[in-house]
């Protein structure tokens, strides 16, 4: 990446994201709530989960971190919502799959498509995976 | 533009020539051979002891062991020296502004024998609390463990007030000098310490070799903590006895290669001088930091009395990570996190910082160009 498709990235899909972070509050109460930590470098964010009747209703987020990890969860909460939460396994195990193997995979999701994309940016993979690592790990180890 | 020699410094060419000539015509298993070239690298190798020994104002070659690096060389202190002579009730003092490395090793003990870790603080200019520290240190002490200087804030910290502190109560000192011993006149016995530990690759010397010297005081104190040839006098099926410190350490065959590595590299930074390093790195630190406030929005991480080398900062809504990404792109290398400094960034209320740290080979012209990408990537972002 140039420095100027970089500050593209940033200027076109990162910051408006950043700036504007779908749901970023701290809930009081929310059905459950699971923590996405980087211990390498002090990205910390709650996510808080609200069910009904065994759907997703809605996800919200808080906490610090860059500007790559927060546009991340950011659409991953958006894309999250009204789902099942086998359905959001599966969107969690194929975000994963997609940034860490070699050959492009497209998802229909412009902006799941255009993280995708990032999967080369160097030393920052982790901050884009930091969220759908946290949720894939929480779901896989509950019983569903 | 290479502004991270706080995680590890560039090699130097005469460092590169030694072990490269060692591996090409001159490699052999030290200590065993009857063959010429056997009796050679056990000579360079044990040579190299005596050099380092000597760079570290020591007459004794015997104070100095070989490890993979500081990280090694505190765990060995941990395994081998310390954990023996622990009983509950006793207590371990180090700082809060601790690298991981002289830090986990002693959480470990501590919840391992009911033994108490106690964290001295640092004042909101990122110095130690030399009171409190001394209300720390007391006869049930077993070790004070401290760093020289501070990977994250560059804090110079009064090593001689403080060991003076400790050997008044006879607790003996260990002494991280990963930060401190390129440019820094350092060994127990001119810093009065027991333990000093330090690696190869922070002082342009190769990857996976690091220092421990020990006090002739408490040598006989260190026992074997992994087993294996090259360590042991006599092996019976029903016991074995062991060679004394430091032979008593390097089970197993050594990084010969390293080894040499580092003494060229001790001889590269004697050839330039410590105190010339020392000059150069505060001129560079001291312009740093009249030039870094030009940014908007910068805040330079602690105000410490004395720091040298490694400054701390962080952009307003400006993640370190992104600051790094950005910087990067203007061929800047510079470190972006918790600097494995954890406890300290949370005893500061910080998350992450961004950290720059000079070496000989920068200048002031690549701290105008930092300035310069710093302001550019302050205006794109808003
Ligand atoms: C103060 C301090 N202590 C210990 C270490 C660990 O050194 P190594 O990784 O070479 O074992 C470092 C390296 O970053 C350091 O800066």
């Amino acid at each position: 990446m140039t420095k100027q498709e970089l500050q593209q990235l940033f200027k076109n899909e990162i910051l408006p994201e950043n700036d504007n972070p779908y749901h970023f509050q701290e809930l009081q109460r929310a059905s459950f709530t699971v923590e996405a930590y980087n211990s390498m470098c002090g990205d910390k964010y709650t996510l808080y989960f609200n069910t009904n009747e065994g759907q997703i209703t809605s996800v919200y987020f808080y906490g610090f971190g860059c500007a790559l990890s927060k546009a991340s969860i950011s659409i991953m909460c958006k894309s999250m919502e009204h789902l099942s939460p086998n359905n959001i396994t599966s969107l969690s195990d194929q975000f994963i799959f997609a940034m860490d193997q070699e050959h492009s995979t497209e998802n229909a999701d412009k902006k799941i498509q255009m993280l995708q994309q990032l999967k080369h940016f160097d030393g920052r993979v982790d901050c884009i995976k930091l969220g759908w690592e946290a949720v894939k790990n929480h779901f896989e180890n509950v019983d569903l | 533009m290479y502004l991270d020699n706080a995680a590890t410094t560039q090699r130097a060419q005469s460092v590169v020539n030694a072990q490269s000539h060692f591996d090409l015509y001159e490699n052999a298993n030290i200590h065993r051979g009857i063959y010429d070239l056997s009796n050679q690298a056990t000579q360079k190798f044990e040579n190299a002891r005596t050099e380092i020994a000597r760079f570290l104002g020591s007459g004794n070659a015997n104070t100095v062991a070989f490890t993979q690096g500081t990280t090694a060389s505190i765990n060995i202190v941990a395994q081998s020296f310390l954990a023996p002579r622990l009983q509950a009730g006793d207590n371990i003092v180090t700082t809060i502004m601790e690298h991981h490395a002289n830090f986990i090793p002693w959480q470990m003990l501590a919840q391992k024998y009911q033994v108490e870790l106690r964290l001295v603080p640092i004042d909101k200019n990122g110095d130690l609390e030399l009171v409190q520290l001394s209300n720390f240190l007391d006869k049930e002490t077993k070790l004070l463990a401290i760093s020289h200087i501070s990977n994250t804030l560059g804090t110079i910290h009064p090593l001689d007030e403080i060991i003076e502190l400790a050997k008044r109560k006879d607790i003996p000192v260990l002494v991280d000098a990963a930060q401190s011993a390129c440019h820094f006149e350092i060994g127990v016995d001119p810093l009065n310490c027991d333990f000093l530990t330090f690696s190869g690759h922070k002082m342009f010397g190769p990857f996976g070799i690091g220092i421990l010297q020990v006090s002739e005081k408490y040598i006989a104190d260190m026992m074997p903590y992994n087993y294996g040839g090259g360590i042991i006098k006599d092996v019976k099926v029903e016991e074995t006895s062991f060679r004394n410190f430091p032979h008593n350490l390097d089970a197993g065959t050594p990084n010969v290669s390293s080894v040499i590595g580092l003494a060229a590299a001790l001889k590269f930074i004697s050839g330039i001088g410590k105190s010339a390093m020392r000059s150069h790195l505060n001129k560079l630190t001291l312009y740093a930091l009249d030039q870094l406030p030009q940014v908007p929005g910068i805040e330079i991480i602690g105000n410490p009395k004395k720091r040298i080398g490694i400054i701390s900062f962080n952009l307003k809504n400006i993640h370190p990570h992104d600051i790094a990404s950005f910087l990067n792109k203007d061929d800047i290398a510079l470190r972006a996190g918790m600097h494995c400094t954890q406890p300290l960034l949370n005893a500061m209320g910080l998350q992450a910082t961004a950290r720059v740290s000079f070496s000989i080979y920068n200048n002031e012209e690549e701290i105008n160009k930092l300035v310069v990408s710093l302001k550019e990537l302050m205006r794109f972002w808003s």
